[in-house]
């Protein structure tokens, strides 16, 4: 009896293990990760950012979010959460810990209450930009009392017609904030650091669909009048922007008739520069679209922000999912989605990243969601910033280990080719080109190896050559003589 | 008939000398129908080679995704609707040709067009980007099967020049109209399939 109890409770035991392991080893996220080949069709991938938690207003300990619509993080770690709906902004740590909550500003001796804010900005000197939309003006608020407010700039820029809504703001390193206004069509509204008005910047261009050109036709051949009264045609405005620390201002357009450049990464000139190898337009989104009544549901973009490695993080309404991307444009990581578990969004609002994190803000569910990398992610951002800074052995070594985990990486296909090209070995470099599907590189190396093809054959063709014609013009000549 | 060297049984004469070659397929019956078919068939071949072998840097096709039916049908069907609406046109325009004799005819011209081809991917597969030269290749074949055509219908149907130009263009339009129709008759088809497997189904299903 004794040893069937011990028998039963070691495979008890065992079975436990068994199964803990197993749950180890699956670690399966609740929505698939991915990459797209050559083609742009979705191929399995290892996932590069798992969700650790997901916390609402409880948990964090503040008492529940209602419809938060923005939050910024500092260099600090500190996270501003602009819990619109209850009229206060939360200080969060980064592991989502309250630190403080201010209901209300000191304004010309008097308790302003921080009605309607959609949007936050924090500069270094931990200065806060808060746009009350309803309100038509920005807070600016450094230690509790409003220093300053930007609101309606005169100009004969604007009309009077115009009402100054803002939503989203964005305060580069000089100290100019740049505004988001609902409605307004003609880019975003930049100040300078003393709350002048400085112009617009960067607007959104019409996109040239059927129905566009088919109505520029028409107005070429309508009169003033009938012109009048037909729809004008206009670009779609930016639904929020983000500073980079380089100076350069990325936006993100919700609702793109085509699924191109809806991030945008704009220089101080307004125009954009986020371009693909080719000088292509970027899709920032999916490939694949599934269609509803035979009209494509492309990505929409919410938010967009940028770490300090230069990989931009983009969220998108239509799938819920977060599209990492590097400076030229190859994605990197595809997470989240749509759904009611742990990493999956209803309705998210704004993305965040401190340090390898990723902070996602749902305006629905209330809550806040932090994504880690994997030892996958990890290692395909370590080796794109490796080789970014010119280090190729190190990066080639990385490109390696990420390969043994993901055959479908077009990326490390592509570094590692590119490796190989600098290390002048040609073979090499062609065969893993051609995996990544970059025919530019592969046009390069091609040229090289083609040289150095020619260099080392070129002179005994050529010999050879001479020799084969001197030798059958002996023979004719011979054979001539003989005929004589 | 025998390939002869120097007649117009030879397509390779015959895309040299249209004029004569023409006038002699059409009046002569030095035309050659095997010849006309194994061209066709190279040509099938050909848009396969051209479409798998051309060289990575200028090859923008999934080479794991080749639909041979596909392939075939975007080397022969071109060709025959062609010769169809030609003769169409040509019966609409008191043109001389024959249907025989435009097929084969144009069948020959297509010799330049395949070597250009294939010359283009040989080509294509040591050069680089900066280079497009393969395509002028195929441009130049192109354009020497279409030059070589032209003449050659002219003299065929017994056309002038400006007769020859709206035979080309009424030709090109019958084209689209045989292929609206070719559409229009598929569609029927699979809708009357549809219908007769439906009531088939249905009555099976009464009946056990």
């Amino acid at each position: 009896m004794k040893k069937y109890l011990i028998r039963s409770l070691c495979a008890c035991a065992g079975l436990a293990l068994f199964t803990l392991s197993s749950a180890r080893v699956q670690a399966q996220s609740n929505f698939n990760s991915y990459t797209y080949d050559e083609w742009e069709e979705s191929v399995a991938a290892p996932a590069s950012y798992e969700p650790v938690m997901a916390l609402n207003g409880f948990q964090i300990g503040s008492g529940p979010l209602n419809t938060p619509q923005d939050f910024f993080m500092d260099d600090n770690g500190h996270l501003y959460v602009a819990d619109t709906g209850n009229n206060r902004i939360l200080i969060l740590d980064a592991d989502l810990n309250l630190l403080e909550t201010i209901e209300t500003v000191q304004m010309n001796g008097e308790e302003l209450p921080l009605t309607d804010i959609e949007g936050l900005y924090v500069t270094e000197e931990g200065v806060i930009y808060a746009s009350q939309t309803s309100s038509n003006r920005i807070l600016i608020i450094r230690d509790g009392s409003v220093e300053s407010t930007i609101e309606k700039p005169v100009s004969n820029l604007i009309s009077d017609d115009f009402i100054f809504s803002p939503t989203k703001v964005g305060v580069d390193m000089y100290g100019r904030a740049f505004v988001l206004s609902q409605g307004c069509y003609s880019g975003l509204l930049q100040f300078d650091t003393d709350g002048s008005f400085m112009g617009f910047f960067g607007a959104n261009k019409v996109e040239a669909t059927a129905d566009v050109i088919f109505n520029y036709m028409w107005k070429s051949i309508l009169s003033d009048k009938q012109r009048a009264a037909m729809t004008s045609i206009l670009p779609i405005e930016y639904s929020n922007v983000d500073c980079s620390k380089d100076g350069f201002v990325y936006t993100s357009t919700v609702g793109t008739q085509l699924p191109k450049s809806q991030i945008k990464k704009l220089n101080p000139q307004g125009n954009n520069i986020y371009f693909g190898v080719g000088n292509e337009e970027i899709n920032f989104g999916d490939e694949e679209f599934q269609y509803t009544r035979g009209a494509a549901n492309y990505p929409s973009f919410i938010d967009v922000k940028v770490n300090e490695n230069d990989f931009v993080f983009g969220i998108d309404l239509t799938s819920g999912r977060i599209f990492e991307r590097d400076q030229e444009g190859e994605l990197v990581a595809v997470f989240g989605g749509m759904g009611n578990q742990l990493g999956t969004f209803t309705t998210p609002v704004a993305v965040e990243v401190y340090g390898h994190r990723v902070y996602v803000l749902d305006r629905l569910k209330n809550n806040i969601t932090i994504f880690e990398p994997t030892e996958y992610g990890s290692l395909v951002e370590e080796a794109i910033c490796l080789y970014n800074e010119g280090l190729y052995p190190q990066s080639g070594e990385l490109w390696g280990k990420v390969l043994d985990r993901n055959a479908n990486s077009k990326l490390a296909y592509n570094g590692l080719g590119k490796v190989y090209a600098q290390e002048e070995e040609y073979t090499d470099a062609l065969q893993y080109l051609r995996h990544s599907g970059d025919r530019y590189s592969y046009s390069r190396s091609f040229a090289k190896n083609r040289l150095v093809t020619v260099r080392a054959f070129g002179p005994v063709a050529i010999i050879g050559l001479i020799v084969v014609i001197v030798a059958v013009r002996v023979v004719l000549r011979i054979k001539r003589r003989a005929k004589k | 008939m025998k390939l002869e060297r120097k007649t117009a049984s030879n397509p390779f004469y015959t895309v040299m000398h249209p004029f004569d070659a023409s006038y002699d397929i059409r009046f002569k019956g030095k035309g050659n129908a095997p010849a006309s078919v194994v061209i066709l068939a190279v040509l099938f071949l050909t848009t396969i080679f051209q479409r798998q072998n051309t060289g990575y840097i200028f090859n923008y096709n999934n080479l794991s995704d080749l639909n041979v039916f596909l392939q075939f049908a975007t080397a022969i069907l071109p060709f025959l609707l062609f010769v169809i609406a030609n003769w169409i046109v040509a019966m609409l325009l008191n043109g001389t040709g024959r249907m025989r004799d435009i097929w084969i005819y144009t069948a020959y011209c297509l010799v330049p067009f395949i070597l250009g081809n294939i010359l283009g991917v040989l080509l294509s597969n040591v050069l680089v980007m900066e280079e497009p030269f393969a395509s002028y290749a195929q441009v130049f074949g192109a354009g020497w099967s279409l030059v070589v055509l032209f003449i050659g219908l002219m003299v065929m149907h017994e056309y002038n020049f400006v007769r020859n130009v709206f035979s080309f263009a009424c030709t090109v339009f019958v084209m689209f109209i045989l292929l609206f129709a070719i559409m229009l008759v598929g569609s029927l088809a699979s809708d009357f399939y549809n219908f007769v497997a439906t009531i088939v189904r249905e009555v099976l299903l009464r009946v056990s």
